[in-house]
């Protein structure tokens, strides 16, 4: 009985070391490409059909052209600023909707739900939207980067949907030892947490690192505009081949270096979002 | 005498819960100014928007409908209508479906470093633009050079055309579209895995439960909720077929299978602006989203809780 | 409980204040931030008198740079920093207009944004304007300044616009300047080594060049030991515009000009279909690239450089630039490229189709500026400034012995080490430039192309007039076209279908009395 299952447990394993082995090959094929072909001199790329794995030699023209730019330093700031208060925002006011909503007993609690989730089908659209931003005072500023797009409700709900799977009977003991939403809050649902809200500080630094179309509507400061309109202004100046014939090197390069400037950061984060994705967190807790 | 009572206890309940009310109300200011008080716009789509009256100002449009009527009166609606609900509906059912297997099996890998190597690379794809992900499709799949096809060529002595082949081009867009955001997807419900109690699993240990056997009992139900909930929300966006990267894709031999509600209104209205039919397009997209929201949540109370 | 409140309501204070700060205070060493300039001409009460009146007496320069802002969308470069910015340095100095444009990536951000801020009365002082469509609405929405009534102050502007001249107006009004246009620049390109090796002379005729890419393509021209070289390839239905040019019609989308002043769609003529018909068989041979409707700019230069096939339809700037021509002839020594000029088929040899009276910009004042003439005057005077002489040769060359020299001719040379310095002087080229001249000093090394192609025998279309009117239903009919061109010459649908879907085309899509709308808009805008 025992051996059998040990038998089984192995072919198991072997089944998931198989095709993870598989999706890594699937998945790490375009990745190589990608960085390969940002810093491959073009025609070495374009020979062998896009799939170069060892490239003879090694060109940081791509980088150098995107780095160049005065603006970059800038941008980065922009977006490292936009990126770490926004999470921030987005964060506290998320948690501060998520939790309350996740009490079964608030009275009210599914209309405002309902209401939430209206908001992510149902928008007045961009034009009211920017003319609130504008009499916010918000137009040129990082704030309309941020403000406008603070709460996700797809990301509420995901929280609400963790809190809700916390045992109650720990905040019940905890009511009980005359604790009060609060304090239940910050040191009941957020310690155990940690898995959804990792997750979601990720959803949410990803979007505000990517901002974009904000800044397309809301900026026309050169000055304020964040990482990714500016790469995508360089790009464009290499791709357009109707006006400036000058520039020496070619988009596609051009298009990978930046892929790599954009997801080099937000994927060294990763691991560390990684880390607590780890089983366990609600190990003993219904016992406490 | 009861009835007081009844609504004094309402009124109890709310003092009970005010310090959650007061939690919510900053939350709550922000729909009300970014979310709901925008919400007026939506009138565009009855009036013929004229840019210097603004939206309050514009006279309406008559009949009242003749925004809608711009859309349904479009021979290719019913195509265009049927081409999005079938692609957005099959990457919302194989996209769940992969992010669901991705999940599982990462959750179920022992070796940690392998774990951690293909869940971050699995990820990496979701920051590509569609531009370079349909650069990578044609080197895997294109008729002429595509590694993919010249395989088929040397197998089987035929190529297949899967870019241009109405045939063969919604697989094309399936494909890539797992690719890109299994990883990425696949995030949230690892997150839920983790939150699932320890002790069921050495519970299960101790009666001889296979992996299987875990997996079906433990892990999915753990996670039911979550995926339940992901489901009915992601299902308002049936009309949401994928716009960027259909645009970027598409040609003229596949607009039959692949021209979609969203790249028919950036072709027929944004381009020559014309703001009352995109806003048409937009709130009968959103409208049956939503009551497709409301009914499949109804649904799913049937087994289970939904989403309120 | 309380510190909860206390900490939600603090939480939602800051965000406020702060936001509100951020707005009042923004940074004053930055260029002007255009919600005051906008202000300003809103108000029209701050302009100083003083300046008014001297503008008003004599045409001389106030003492003071007027600030200006434009909106350009810049595809193809990016602003250098302010420091280092010496044409808005020079325009300063010279014609006391301190320049700010907000540039935008692509068109389609800019006409956003522009629509944000003309609705808000934000409006920037000058602005590009996608296309005659939004030009005529924005005409009907009161947003523009008529610059007929500023003919006299930009009287180089008038002059230099040419051809283009026509698609800036709007019911005989000149309500945008119109950019003069890049040129007719595509063609099909040749192998010349290959033609060598095999002994065939360059093609002229229509059989003659079918018959080099058949030869050259199953010879295996690059030795590769596979049967694998394609015969044509090119972006989308245009690859096909040369074959029309041989039967001597236009494209499936072309609004021809007919040598009597009419306006006829190709679509009607018996000899385009003559012509889907050369060009079904020519794929069924494989001659063409079976997947040429879903390659794009990339697609197209990688098959390029790798050399894949023996004939391209291209513009030759997409062809010649260093960045694809270098790594091209890395991969494949010895490759030479011709362009082709029209071939001779069974009724003509036009080169393709080019649309004369296009531009390659619309700019359009904002009619805020109304009422404010010293802003009014500057933006005149710049742009005056940037459509003769000085001003001219700055937006295309840079400065005078930095940049560039001038012989005792009138030819330009740049002077060497300093190309890079004057990538994005492109930007302010708000009125176009001189092309041929331009392009033998910025792009010796294609410029015997570029004036070669420039000059081919073309059918001459009119499609950048023509605005939609509001019964054609122009995406579905487009998308109709399109298709079934696709299936005629793929074979999907027998060409023995085609009268019947010129039915469709006239009873469901009304393209035939689209084509007549197109003709009167036409007679319109010529007798204006």
């Amino acid at each position: 009985m025992i051996k059998r299952a040990t038998i089984g447990e192995k072919i198991f394993d072997s089944a998931i070391y198989f095709v993870l082995a598989v999706l890594f090959v699937v998945y790490f094929v375009p990745l190589i490409y990608v960085v390969i072909s940002s810093v491959t001199p073009y025609s070495e790329v374009a020979r062998s059909g896009g799939l170069v794995i060892i490239p003879k030699e090694i060109t940081l023209s791509a980088y150098s052209q995107i780095f160049k730019q005065g603006l970059i330093p800038r941008a980065l700031g922009v977006t490292v600023f936009v990126t770490v208060v926004g999470t921030s925002l987005s964060m506290a006011l998320s948690v501060l909707l998520a939790y309350p909503l996740s009490k079964q007993t608030l009275p009210g609690r599914k209309f405002i739900l309902q209401a939430l989730v209206f908001t992510m089908y149902f928008s007045g659209g961009l034009i009211p939207t920017y003319l609130i931003v504008r009499q916010m005072g918000m137009l040129n500023t990082v704030w309309a980067m941020i403000i406008p797009s603070v709460v996700s409700t797809y990301n509420v709900m995901l929280i609400r949907n963790y809190f809700q799977n916390i045992p109650a009977e720990l905040f019940e003991a905890a009511t009980i030892d005359g604790c009060g939403p609060t304090r239940s809050l910050l040191s009941i649902a957020l310690p155990l947490s940690p898995p959804v809200l990792m997750t979601i500080m990720l959803f949410y630094m990803v979007s505000f690192w990517n901002t974009f179309y904000a800044a397309i509507y809301y900026i026309n400061d050169p000055n304020l505009r964040p990482l990714q309109v500016i790469l995508r202004d360089i790009l464009n100046s290499v791709v357009g081949n109707m006006e400036n014939v000058d520039v020496n090197i070619p988009s596609m390069t051009i298009q990978m270096a930046s892929i790599v400037v954009t997801s080099v950061p937000i994927i060294l984060v990763y691991p560390f979002i990684q880390k607590h994705f780890t089983k366990g967190i609600m190990m003993g807790a219904v016992k406490g | 005498m009861t009835k007081r009572q009844k609504s004094g206890g309402l009124l109890g309940r709310i003092m009970e819960h005010r310090a959650y009310y007061i939690m919510l109300l900053p939350g709550l200011i922000y729909f009300a100014i970014f979310k709901f008080a925008p919400m007026y716009g939506v009138i565009i789509s009855f009036k013929d928007f004229r840019m210097n009256s603004g939206i309050t100002n514009s006279p309406f449009a008559s009949p009242w409908y003749k925004h809608f009527l711009d859309f349904f009166s479009s021979p290719f609606w019913g195509e265009l209508l049927a081409n999005t609900i079938a692609i957005s509906m099959s990457k919302l059912l194989l996209g769940t479906l992969f992010a669901l297997l991705l999940a599982l099996i990462l959750n179920e890998c022992r070796s940690s470093l392998l774990r951690r190597t293909v869940q971050t690379i699995t990820y990496m794809p979701h920051f590509f633009s569609w531009v370079v992900v349909y650069g990578i499709v044609y080197i895997f799949v294109s008729e002429n050079s595509g590694i993919v096809n010249r395989f088929l060529n040397e197998l089987t002595g035929s190529t297949i055309p899967f870019l241009t082949s109405p045939r063969y081009f919604r697989s094309v867009l399936y494909v890539s579209h797992i690719w890109k955001g299994m990883g990425y997807s696949s995030i949230v419900y690892l997150s839920a895995m983790a939150s699932i109690d320890m002790n069921l699993y050495e519970a299960a240990l101790v009666d001889g439960a296979g992996r299987f056997r875990r997996i079906f009992h433990i892990t999915l139900p753990g996670i039911r909720s979550t995926i339940i909930m992901l489901l009915i929300l992601n299902i308002g966006n049936i009309l949401n077929a994928g716009f960027d990267q259909i645009f970027v894709m598409y040609n003229s031999q596949v607009y039959s299978v692949a021209d979609i509600i969203d790249t028919w209104v950036y072709r027929a209205g944004l381009q020559e602006m014309r703001f009352s039919l995109a806003a048409a397009v937009g709130l009968f997209k959103s409208v049956i989203g939503f009551i497709m929201v409301f009914g499949t949540n109804k649904l799913a109370k049937i087994w289970e809780e939904g989403i309120w | 409980m309380n510190t909860a409140v206390k900490k939600c309501i603090a939480l939602f204070l800051a965000i406020v204040a702060t936001a509100n700060l951020a707005a009042c205070g923004s940074d004053p060493g930055s260029s002007v931030p255009d919600v005051e300039s906008s202000h300003s001409v809103a108000s029209s009460e701050t302009p100083s008198s003083q300046a008014q009146s001297e503008t008003e007496t004599a045409p001389s320069l106030p003492d003071k740079p007027v600030d200006v802002e434009g909106m350009v969308h810049i595809s193809t470069a990016v602003l250098p920093d302010k420091a280092d910015n010496f044409v808005e340095e020079t325009i300063r100095e010279k014609i006391k207009v301190n320049l700010n444009l907000t540039t935008y990536g692509t068109m389609e951000d800019l006409q956003t944004n522009l629509n944000l801020r003309l609705m808000s009365g934000d409006a920037p002082d000058f602005f590009v304007v996608n296309g005659r469509t939004n030009l005529s609405t924005y005409v009907q929405e009161g947003f523009l300044l008529n610059l007929g009534d500023y003919e006299d102050r930009m009287p180089n502007v008038f002059a230099f616009m040419g051809n283009a001249k026509a698609s800036g107006m709007i019911d005989g009004q000149q309500y945008a300047i119109a950019k003069r246009p890049y040129g007719f620049r595509n063609g099909l390109w040749i192998r010349k080594d290959w033609l060598d090796a095999h002994g065939l002379p360059i093609p002229t005729t229509l059989e003659d060049y079918i018959n080099a890419i058949r030869i050259i393509a199953a010879s295996d021209p690059d030795g590769n030991g596979h049967n694998d070289t394609i015969g044509l390839t090119g972006i989308g239905l245009d690859t096909m515009s040369q074959f029309y040019g041989a039967y001597g019609v236009g494209n499936h989308k072309a609004l021809v000009l007919e040598p009597d002043g009419s306006i006829s769609s190709p679509l009607y003529e018996p000899a385009f279909r003559e012509a889907l018909t050369l060009i079904k068989s020519l794929i069924e041979e494989g001659l063409i690239d079976k997947e040429f409707l879903a390659s794009n700019n990339n697609i197209l230069s990688d098959k390029f450089i790798q050399g894949s096939a023996v004939s391209f339809f291209s513009a030759w700037s997409a062809l010649l630039k260093p960045a694809v021509f270098d790594p091209m002839l890395e991969n494949n020594p010895g490759a030479e490229w011709i362009m082709l000029d029209g071939l001779q088929g069974p009724y003509d040899n036009y080169a393709g189709q080019y649309d004369d009276i296009s531009n390659s910009g619309l700019y359009s004042f904002s009619s805020l500026l109304e009422g404010n003439q010293e802003k009014t005057e500057a933006v005149c005077r710049l742009f005056d400034y940037l459509a003769h002489g000085e001003g001219l040769d700055l937006a295309q060359f840079g400065i005078e012995d930095v940049h560039f020299t001038k012989d005792a001719n009138g030819n330009y040379n740049t002077i060497e080490g300093t190309g890079s310095q004057t990538d994005f002087t492109f930007i302010y080229q708000l009125v176009g430039r001189d092309e041929l001249p331009y392009c033998q000093v910025k792009f010796a090394y294609a410029y015997e192309e570029a004036a070669f192609a420039y000059n081919r025998k073309r059918v001459s279309t009119i499609n950048s007039i023509v605005q939609n009117p509001e019964w054609y239903k122009a995406a579905d009919a487009n998308r109709y076209i399109e298709e079934e061109i696709t299936k005629f010459i793929f074979g999907n649908r027998s060409l023995d279908e085609y009268d019947s879907f010129l039915e469709v085309l006239n009873s469901t899509y009304q393209y035939d009395k689209f084509v007549q709308d197109a003709q009167t808009q036409y007679k319109q805008l010529i007798s204006d």
